[in-house]
């Protein structure tokens, strides 16, 4: 990819922390030319993952969780990006506007997926303002009905228990496990139970309403499960839709993007918008270090300062009921992991067919994410 | 450039210590040692330091002028 002149003009659109974080990266990296951020929300960047806890809760107002503050970058706000031409190198606004590119970062993300149907007191999570409504709505006291045990669903149950609302959570298959495997699963879902949540291990068939106006959920077996609000949680889509028509590889499982970020000649993308290249084909890895990492990479080979492919240091988190659990690399798939001695809280250590450490967790334990990947060198 | 750490947020990810491992850094307990506590940073740490306080997911780490 030829890349961008030293004063040539770059378009990001997407307003979160891969968006944030490559235009801090231009700017760090000293490229002269201008830097433009488009993005569909009004508030500037700010982080995710404290909306499903502290701003839920609402021990934290919404501004504690802006990034830090973007210095010389023009900030496009509240304005979606609606198509793309890559041939003449222009990003059409909503608002009829047209921005030309040197060089284009795609950083749209993604967006809650739900359900069909269940009245108009069903909520997903994604944005500053779904955290302040359904905080509220929680902080009120209305019986909560979650559909989805990955991470948010089981995050938002237990913020429900702690505001003392009652919390019902369907999910098809163990809470937590296609993350963190059955032995760490085991362990959240008991204290789930002991919190008091009623899980129910059952695919939803749909949502309907009754007639008072509440949600129910039809589960697989014909019982049916209402709450006064539902909650679904059962993945994220990647926001592609603006770039129909533009000829790149966009659809329903991401934008494909080489081991370079790489995605047409002046445009390259990052985040939970991005299907990398995996063994099993392309694949989205929509957590924060990802995004971050990605839009680090992203960067560099649009500048043609750096000549390495992105290297995936996968990094996840959670907290939920009582326990703060932190991942490297990735569990596999017959889950008998090794306790490593620690000196606070438990370490676990899984390893591949062939012995070699393949991830390592923290659970309620101070190692910091550095500390952890030393695990998986190491042994 | 100063940093502002608000260290009742802080949630010990070490996200800041991977992107700036000579400003940032946790102790066994998960605490966070930051060396410029209270003291312009260095020139030459500017550029990480911001890295790093950017990379913080709970917004701990604010960058004052
Ligand atoms: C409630 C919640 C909790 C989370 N907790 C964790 C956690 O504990 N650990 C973890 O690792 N990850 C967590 N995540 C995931 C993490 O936040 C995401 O991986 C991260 O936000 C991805 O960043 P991104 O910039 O790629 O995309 P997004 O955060 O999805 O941001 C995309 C941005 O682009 C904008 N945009 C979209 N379309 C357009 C358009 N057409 N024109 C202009 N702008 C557009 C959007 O408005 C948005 O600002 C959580 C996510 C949520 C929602
Ligand atoms: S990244 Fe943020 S939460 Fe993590 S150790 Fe650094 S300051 Fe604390």
């Amino acid at each position: 990819m030829t890349p961008v002149p030293a004063d040539g003009r770059i378009v990001i659109v997407g307003g979160s922390i891969a968006a944030a974080t490559a235009a801090r990266s231009l700017r760090n990296r000293g490229h002269a030319g201008q830097v433009t951020l488009i993005s569909s929300e009004d508030h500037p960047p700010y982080a995710r993952p404290p909306l499903s806890k502290a701003v839920l809760t609402g021990t934290d107002v919404p501004e504690s969780a802006y990034l830090p503050e973007l210095e010389g970058v023009e900030l496009l706000l509240g304005v979606p990006a609606v198509g793309l031409d890559s041939a003449a190198r222009t990003v059409a606004l909503a608002d009829g506007r047209e921005v030309g590119y040197d060089g284009l970062v795609i950083a749209t993300g993604a967006r809650a997926r739900t359900l069909p149907g269940g009245g108009d007191r069903v909520y997903t999570l994604r944005d500053l303002g779904d955290a302040q409504e359904l905080g509220q709505l929680m902080r009120q006291g209305a019986r909560l009905l979650v559909v989805g045990g990955g991470p948010l669903g089981m995050e938002v149950a237990s913020v429900g228990r702690e505001l003392g609302t009652e919390v019902t959570l369907v999910s098809d298959t163990p809470p937590m496990e296609a993350l963190l495997g059955a032995h760490l699963s085991g362990l959240l879902v008991e204290a789930a139970t002991a919190a008091g949540v009623e899980i129910i291990r059952q695919p939803v068939s749909e949502l309907q309403q009754d007639q008072a106006g509440r949600p129910v959920a039809v589960l697989h077996d014909g019982r049916r499960v209402d709450g006064d609000v539902a909650f679904v949680a059962i993945g994220c889509q990647p926001n592609v839709e603006w770039l129909a028509g533009s000829g790149l590889a966009a659809g329903p499982r991401g934008l494909e993007v080489d081991e370079y970020l790489r995605v047409a000649p002046g445009i390259v993308a990052a985040g939970d918008v991005v299907a990398f290249p995996a063994e099993s084909g392309c694949r989205r890895t929509p957590y924060w270090q990802s995004a971050f990492d990605q839009a680090v990479t992203a960067v560099e080979v649009l500048l043609g300062s750096g000549d390495a492919p992105h290297l995936p240091r996968p990094y996840f988190w959670t907290e939920q009921f009582g326990h703060h659990v932190k991942l490297v690399g990735s569990v596999v798939g017959d889950d008998a992991p090794e306790e490593v001695p620690a000196a606070a809280g438990t370490v676990l250590r899984w390893r591949n067919s062939d012995g070699a450490p393949v991830g390592a967790a923290g659970i309620d334990c101070p190692l910091s994410i550095t500390k952890l990947r030393k695990l998986l060198a190491s042994a | 450039m100063k940093i502002e750490v608000d260290y009742k947020r802080c949630e010990g990810h070490g996200l800041c210590e991977d992107q700036a491992p000579d400003v940032f850094e946790l102790d066994d307990e998960g605490d966070l040692i930051y060396q410029f506590e209270g003291q312009d940073v260095p020139a030459e740490h500017q550029t990480a330091a911001a890295r790093g306080a950017a990379a913080c997911p709970v917004a701990a780490l604010r960058v004052v002028q």
